[in-house]
């Protein structure tokens, strides 16, 4: 059988489709005219979500630099500034450890990217925005001048919403 | 075909910048209709998909970058494919009352007395498999590529080609078939 349906797809076209009935452009002129069903907190969460995804991230690393700035104070105790005992001198007291006190923390944001739409909730569009940081946390030492830096890449994905206006 | 290019994104922002969302909708709702017609058991279903579609791009979507057109097909097959889920419990006597029901016209009847043939063509797009008659559809009503349809449809566009080609041939098989 001849794969040409010109005539055939021709002859489709020229059927039209039936016309929009009229009830359903009075319906979607009705709900146009209507504010959106969505109402309340929901309804308001492009005002909102932004600066609560920012103070979500603030809190979070307010609260978590000092903990790991402690779990490394303990590391560095222990694993870098903890003198050899000598041998010569067993039966003196044990060395106190040298105490590393956190003195910086910075972030730097070396990438953004756009990774495109996607659907919050099936249909709301957003953009979603991957940004990548590295977090530094610097300890020293006040009496012997030791420090200890510790730098670890960290990423942060934001779904942006796109507004119709 | 003497009809505007409904994938035409910069046609369709000045029309929503500097007309009435009317317009657009009487101009293009037809095939969209048509088109959410093959995914849904009703015509009422089909306004609803149609209606649901339209109102969420108008608030939320126009100004997306990309074919509008292509944007209001993918709502509109989602749109449908959830309100088939939410009616899949539908009881077997409203499904009897359904199938009862005697069949909308899914073209406008020809006005140049040859409207035996506009029949016989819907009959015979309307026993073609799903699979086929919306690839059918997308193609000469709607004047999607191979590639539009695929990505609409989740499928490859090869794989909406194929089917397009079956359906034309089926069509031509059943309108060649001696009448029963």
């Amino acid at each position: 059988m001849s794969d040409d349906f010109t005539d055939l797809e021709n002859e489709l076209k020229q059927l039209r489709p039936r016309a929009m009935p009229a009830p359903l452009i009075g319906r979607v002129a009705k709900e146009l005219a209507e504010p959106s069903r969505r109402r309340g907190l929901f309804a308001e969460w492009r005002t909102w979500i932004l600066p609560a995804a920012a103070a979500a991230a603030l809190a979070l690393t307010v609260t978590s630099i000092p903990f790991m700035m402690r779990e490394r104070g303990i590391e560095a105790e222990t694993a870098v500034v903890q003198p050899a005992p000598n041998p010569a001198n067993v039966s003196a007291a044990a060395p106190t450890p040298a105490r590393l006190h956190p003195v910086r923390a910075t972030n730097v944001l070396y990438d953004a990217v756009n990774e495109g739409i996607v659907y919050l909730d099936e249909d709301t569009p957003a953009q979603r925005m991957r940004l990548s940081y590295l977090d530094t946390i610097t300890w020293e030492n006040p009496k012997g001048g030791a420090s200890l830096q510790w730098t670890v890449p960290r990423e942060e994905i934001y779904f942006v919403p796109v507004t119709a206006n | 075909m003497d009809r505007d290019d409904p994938k035409d994104g910069s046609r369709m922002e000045e029309s929503s910048d500097h007309e009435p969302w009317t317009q657009w909708l009487r101009q293009h709702g037809p095939r969209l209709l048509l088109l959410a017609r093959q995914w849904t058991r009703s015509a009422a279903d089909a306004e609803d998909v149609v209606q649901e579609a339209f109102i969420r791009f108008w608030r939320h979507q126009r100004k997306l970058p990309g074919s509008p057109f292509a944007l209001l097909v993918t709502s509109i097959r989602r749109a449908a494919i959830d309100l088939g889920r939410r009616e899949s419990r539908r009881t077997a006597r409203e499904e009897a009352a359904l199938a009862g029901e005697p069949a909308e016209a899914w073209f406008e009847p020809e006005m140049d007395g040859n409207d035996e043939r506009r029949a016989g063509l819907e009959a015979a797009i309307r026993v073609l498999p799903e699979a086929q008659r919306e690839v059918i559809v997308m193609k000469i009503w709607s004047d999607m590529t191979f590639e539009e349809i695929g990505k609409a449809l989740e499928c490859p566009a090869n794989t909406a080609a194929s089917r397009y080609r079956y359906a034309m041939a089926a069509l031509r098989r059943e309108l060649n078939a001696p009448v029963r």
